[in-house]
């Protein structure tokens, strides 16, 4: 039995999510929208069959969406999240090892038994997710990453579109690896593929069949291992992942509609102190903090902010991050808008063993501990109790926002208040 | 000074702190029996959900399944893994839209049903776009919010 490298993602990921827990937009031509509604960054398999181009501005297609009668959908990166985090945990439990490349892509292995092809064994764990979760994904099999990328780009091409292809099994590779583009070769660059098609090379054929002394030259050690991957040969191990989470993300609607910097900067506080708690809750650090804000979707004068900043020394400390934070709001805040939801994201989170410290510094070190220690008494203390005894002065809330009783126009997985309806008329 | 280790220690002597009251107060004569049991709760994560990868929320408007003890406002849980079979309270999408109905077989037809008088099943052999979303596996009823 040999080892083979998978390569799976979701189809259309974000799509997918959104199609998965609202049945109005099944089978329906949608596109997901980046944070502020700036540009497309998902379709629907139908909204990419009427042409409508990925990572195009929303005002420019605005009009030609609506002609179409396209459905359109703000990110709802809580909902994403979950998704990805179970899709993640089956996938976990089905391969031997699992490295999260990214929100809706991993990398695994399996075993092969001897020779034979394993389009069953993909069939059955894509049947399995889907019953699962309720999202389709694409699995290619070959034996380097490389090759499994260009098999699960050839899954979606060919194979009668079943989402599965094994080039590992394939004795000549040739006829296939020469219908892929050199562009679309995994680590290839927009730079290099522009010097590879200087040379001639436009297929993944031809890369693997060049000098490689050519490449090396040029590119050094890291060309040269895409080469060798695309020849068989494993350059680029695996790296387990543990399912740690990405990013914290705290966000409400509020019961009322928030209208002074003053009280968004309250609510704001007090999302940062959740989230830097949950980080040192998993031993994590973080090294940038956004700040978003909308009004109610369906108001006429609808408003949407966000602000990101990063940090320079990555940090768990309520009061770094309560700092940064108001001057984020400060960002996005506009006075006359009834703003109804807010929220915090903490990214790039990592492990506290393994930090980057500022060298030769004593004076920072030694405040960061401090930091660290004042932060973990008030976690401690807090922790004992329903509520929290300890509160940082800026957080000190007068009136009740919480969230509010209304359904809420996106459809989440991970909030009570948020979960989609079924109805039993 | 290394942060690292004096913070690492200072964790260490915090959650000495924490050490379950009950096993110290019962050190002299017998060892208590419920010693070992401290530790255990009821919890209802762990009770209800058994796969909580494909365990999802939904919440429940109509009453077309009250004789099922699912009432408006519920909040069902919802697990996809499960294969659904005729008996089960079922999450289907028809016509765009979650509906929750009773899956029950007749003579080799399935159909999906209200668990209400009046209410005709739906033959799902006559739509060509279904699909079963999910076995319903509870319904969470707040007694206190009880409006039927």
């Amino acid at each position: 039995m040999s080892k083979v490298i998978l390569q799976i993602d979701g189809n259309n990921f974000y799509a997918s999510c959104e199609q998965m827990i609202d049945p109005s937009i099944r089978g329906k031509a949608l596109v997901v929208l980046s944070n502020n509604d700036g540009c497309i960054i998902a379709r629907s398999s139908e909204a990419r069959k009427m042409g409508i181009p990925m990572g195009q501005p929303y005002f420019k297609l605005k009009n030609k969406l609506t002609q179409l009668n396209i459905n359109v959908r703000s990110s709802n990166y809580e909902l994403y999240g979950d998704i990805s985090n179970r899709l993640m945990q089956l996938l976990k439990k089905n391969c031997e090892e699992l490295e999260i490349y990214s929100i809706d892509e991993a990398f695994g292995t399996i075993k092969r038994p001897k020779e034979k092809c394993l389009y069953k064994w993909g069939k059955d764990l894509r049947a399995l997710v889907y019953q699962n979760i309720g999202i389709p994904i694409s699995i290619g099999i070959g034996e380097t990453k490389v090759l499994s990328k260009i098999s699960n780009h050839l899954a979606k091409k060919i194979q009668n579109k079943s989402g599965i292809f094994d080039i590992g099994i394939i004795v000549n590779k040739d006829p296939y690896l020469n219908q892929i583009k050199v562009d679309k070769v995994w680590g290839i660059g927009k730079r290099m593929s522009i010097w590879l098609k200087s040379k001639g090379i436009t297929s993944a054929l031809e890369l693997r069949d060049m000098s490689s002394n050519q490449i090396k030259e040029q590119y050094g050690v890291v060309g040269l291992r895409t080469q060798s991957e695309l020849k068989g040969n494993i350059c680029i191990p695996i790296k387990e992942t543990s399912l740690d989470r990405k990013q914290i993300c705290i966000s409400r609607s509020f019961s009322y509609p928030i209208d002074s910097l003053e009280e968004l900067n309250q609510v704001i506080i007090k999302f940062v102190l959740i989230a830097s708690a949950k980080l040192r809750k998993y031993n994590k650090l973080s090294s940038a903090i956004t700040v978003f804000t909308t009004t109610n979707t369906h108001s006429k004068e609808f408003y949407k902010s966000e602000s990101t900043e990063k940090i320079e020394i990555p940090t768990s400390d309520s009061r770094i991050m309560i700092k940064k934070s108001l001057g984020l709001t400060k960002k996005i805040f506009k006075p006359y808008r009834n703003l109804k939801k807010a929220g915090v994201i903490l990214h790039k989170l990592q492990s506290n063993k393994y930090t980057q410290k500022l060298l030769f510094n004593e004076k920072i070190i030694q405040n960061e501990f401090n930091q660290d220690r004042l932060n973990y008494i008030i976690d401690e203390i807090n922790n004992r109790s329903d509520r929290d005894i300890i509160n940082w002065g800026s957080s000190i809330i007068e009136k009740e926002w919480g969230p509010r009783r209304e359904k809420l126009s996106s459809i989440k997985t991970t909030d009570i208040e948020s979960i989609p309806i079924i109805y039993a008329n | 000074m290394d942060s690292r280790n004096s913070y690492s220690s200072l964790k260490k002597s915090l959650s000495k702190l924490l050490i379950p009251l009950v096993k110290d107060t019962i050190s002299a004569g017998f060892p208590s029996p419920a010693e070992d049991y401290i530790e255990l709760g009821i919890d209802l994560n762990k009770y209800l959900i058994k796969n909580p990868i494909s365990t999802f929320f939904l919440r429940v408007s109509g009453n077309s399944m009250n004789n099922a003890g699912i009432y408006n406002n519920d909040l069902l849980i919802i697990d996809r893994s499960i294969n659904p079979n005729p008996g089960h309270i079922v999450v289907a999408l028809l016509d765009g839209e979650f509906t929750l109905k009773r899956l029950i077989k007749k003579q080799n037809n399935y159909y999906l049903k209200a668990d209400k008088e009046n209410y005709p099943a739906i033959n799902l052999y006559e739509y060509i776009d279904i699909q079963i979303w999910g076995v319903a596996i509870y319904s969470i009823h707040e007694l206190q919010k009880s409006k039927i």
